[in-house]
C-alpha cells in the first residue's frame, strides 16, 4: 500500500502537479490528517493517501454542505479484482430542492478495505459551484399545468421534469464517465397519470481509453408507484492507469505500467423516480475498480431541466 | 418485492388452475387472443401463434428470435403458465400473453416490474467504445393506456444503443386476473406490438364472465 502510493505520488501528468511527500495545500478546516501521503494535487482537489483511506480535498468547499456516510459492499469483477458498491437514496420535495437549485454530492473519502464512502452533500442554487452539471445551467425550467388525462376525471394535475446524474471525475476535474436519467411525468397528489422523456445519456472521455462496455435504458409507471428512468452503463479503460505510471522512470515505470489492470466503471443504475405527489427520488448504485481506480471520485447532481 | 410476490400467486394459482379439468383448459383457451385477435396489429397480421408447453416457448428460443433484452422468459415458469405466444413472420419480434387467476393481486411498484423483463436484461448487451462520447436513449413508453385495468403498470427497455434490443412487459389486474405481456424485437416497434397485444388482451379479459 506504502509502495503503490509512493509511486502515484511520482507520477508526472501534463494536467497534475505533483507534490509527493509535501503537505496539503492550505484548506482549512480541511486540513488533512498529518502522515498522509499526497498522491495527486491539481489546482481543484489534492488526493490523498491516509491509511486504507484516500481523501479528496478540494480547495473549495461546497456551500452549506454537510457530511454523509455510505456504507458499501464489496464486489469482485470477473477478472478476481475487487472493489466496493455504494448506493443510495434520496427524496425531494419542492421545498427541500425547488427548480432553481441543485442538489449535488461529491466523494470526500474512501476507504476501500472497509467499503465505507463519504461525501459531502450540499442544494445549491443553479450556477452557483462548478460540479453542476454543465449543460443544464441555459436550461428553461417550467412547471405545466396538465389539462389532459388526469383533469378530465376532475382532478388537478401537475407536471414535473427532473434528472438524476452520476458520474467519475478524475483529479483534472474531468468527467471520465457519465449516466444520467431524465423524467418527466403528469401527477395528481395520489397518481401518476402520465411520463415521457424518458432519457438516459451516457458520456465518456472517448479517445483516452475510455470506452462504454454495455448500456440500456429502462422506463416505467404505475399510478401509485411513480413512473421511472433507470441507466446502465459499464466503462472500461486499459490505459488509464498505465498512462499514468508510465511516467516512471524507465524501465520501472514502463513495467509496472504493464502489470496494472483496466480500470471500471459501473452504474448499475442511475435512476429518478417521479412520484405521485410530486416528489422525486434520485437512486443509484455505483462502483470503480481496477487499476488507479482510488484516483476517481465520485459525484451525483438532481435537479431540473 | 411486490412483483415478486405477484409472480409467486401468478404461480401458484396456475400450478391450481393447471391440474384441473380439460373444460377448465376450454375456459381458459378462451381468455387468450388467438391469431384472429392479433391480425389486425401492425407487425402481427401473419403471427405464428404458439401455446406454452413443457417450460419452453418453442418459437421464443428459436434462431434468430431473442426474448426480452436478448434473454429468455424468467421469472415465470411456462410449463404452468397458461398462455401463448406470437411471433411475427420475419422472427423478428415476440409476444407472449400469460394469465393467472389472482383476486387480491394490484400493481403497485414499478420497480419489480424490471424483473418481468426477463434475466436477459441483467446480461446488458451492448458494443465496446463504438467512437462516440455521448449517447442518448429515449425509451419509447409502452403506455398502455386504454386497457380496461383495475391496476396496471408497464416497462420498457431499450439495450445496446446502437444494437439495440427493445423490450416491453406489461401487467394488468382486472376481473381477479392477472394478465402479463412481453415483447421484445430488435427495432422499436417491439414497444408497438407489445402494447397493442396488451390492450387487445386486457379487453378480451375484462369482458370475459
Amino acid at each position: 500500500m506504502a509502495k503503490r502510493s509512493i509511486f502515484l505520488a511520482l507520477v508526472v501528468a501534463p494536467t497534475l502537479i505533483l507534490s509527493a511527500g509535501a503537505g496539503a495545500a492550505d484548506v482549512g478546516d480541511r486540513a488533512p490528517p498529518s502522515g498522509a501521503k499526497v498522491l495527486v494535487e491539481t489546482e481543484r482537489v489534492t488526493i490523498l493517501a491516509d491509511g486504507e483511506w484516500v481523501r479528496h480535498s478540494y480547495r473549495e468547499a461546497l456551500p452549506r454542505s454537510t457530511e454523509r456516510t455510505y456504507t458499501g459492499a464489496r464486489i469482485t469483477a470477473e477478472s478476481g479484482i475487487s472493489g466496493c458498491r455504494f448506493s443510495g437514496q434520496e427524496t425531494f420535495t419542492d421545498a427541500q430542492l425547488p427548480p432553481s437549485h441543485v442538489r449535488i454530492s461529491r466523494e470526500i473519502a474512501f476507504n476501500r478495505t472497509d467499503c465505507v464512502l463519504l461525501t459531502e452533500e450540499a442544494t445549491v442554487r443553479r450556477g452557483e459551484v462548478a460540479e453542476e452539471p454543465g449543460d443544464n445551467a441555459a436550461t428553461t425550467v417550467e412547471e405545466e399545468a396538465d389539462t389532459t388525462a388526469a383533469s378530465s376525471f376532475g382532478l388537478s394535475a401537475s407536471t414535473k421534469s427532473r434528472y438524476h446524474e452520476t458520474r467519475y471525475e478524475d483529479p483534472p476535474n474531468i468527467d471520465v464517465t457519465r449516466i444520467r436519467a431524465k423524467l418527466t411525468w403528469t401527477y395528481t397528489g395520489t397518481c401518476v397519470t402520465n411520463s415521457w422523456n424518458h432519457i438516459g445519456e451516457h458520456h465518456w472521455v472517448w479517445g483516452t481509453g475510455w470506452s462504454k462496455e454495455s448500456s440500456n435504458t429502462t422506463a416505467s409507471r404505475t399510478c401509485s408507484g411513480g413512473a421511472y428512468t433507470n441507466v446502465y452503463g459499464l466503462y472500461r479503460n486499459g490505459l488509464f492507469c498505465k498512462a499514468i505510471l508510465a511516467w516512471l522512470p524507465f524501465p520501472l515505470g514502463l513495467a509496472w505500467a504493464l502489470l496494472q489492470p483496466a480500470t471500471y466503471n459501473e452504474y448499475n443504475r442511475t435512476r429518478i423516480r417521479g412520484n405521485p405527489d410530486g416528489s422525486f427520488t434520485s437512486i443509484w448504485n455505483a462502483s470503480k475498480w481496477g487499476g488507479c481506480a482510488d484516483l476517481l471520485s465520485f459525484e451525483r447532481a438532481t435537479g431540473s431541466f | 418485492m411486490v412483483g415478486r410476490a405477484l409472480l409467486f400467486v401468478l404461480l401458484g394459482s396456475l400450478a391450481v388452475s393447471c391440474s384441473g379439468s380439460g373444460g377448465n383448459e376450454t375456459a381458459r383457451a378462451d381468455l387468450l387472443l388467438d391469431s384472429d385477435d392479433v391480425r389486425g396489429v401492425a407487425g402481427l397480421e401473419n403471427a405464428v401463434a404458439q401455446d406454452l408447453e413443457n417450460d419452453t416457448i418453442a418459437s421464443y428460443l428459436a434462431d434468430g428470435v431473442e426474448g426480452p433484452c436478448g434473454g429468455t422468459i424468467s421469472g415465470i415458469a411456462a410449463d404452468r403458465a397458461f398462455g401463448r405466444s406470437f411471433t411475427d413472420e420475419s422472427g423478428g419480434a415476440v409476444v407472449v400473453e400469460l394469465i393467472a387467476e389472482a383476486p387480491d393481486a394490484t400493481v403497485s411498484d414499478v420497480a419489480e416490474l424490471e424483473e418481468l423483463l426477463g434475466e436477459g436484461c441483467d446480461v446488458q448487451e451492448g458494443l465496446p467504445g463504438d467512437g462516440t462520447t455521448e449517447l442518448r436513449a429515449e425509451v419509447s413508453p409502452m403506455d398502455p393506456g386504454d386497457a380496461p385495468c383495475d391496476s396496471v403498470g408497464w416497462i420498457s427497455a431499450v439495450t445496446g444503443l446502437g444494437d439495440a434490443q427493445f423490450a416491453a412487459a406489461s401487467l394488468c389486474v382486472t376481473n381477479g386476473l392477472v394478465l402479463l405481456v412481453e415483447g421484445s424485437g430488435r427495432d422499436e416497434s417491439a414497444d408497438d406490438l407489445t402494447r397493442d397485444v396488451f390492450v387487445a388482451a386486457a379487453d378480451k379479459l375484462a369482458s370475459a364472465d
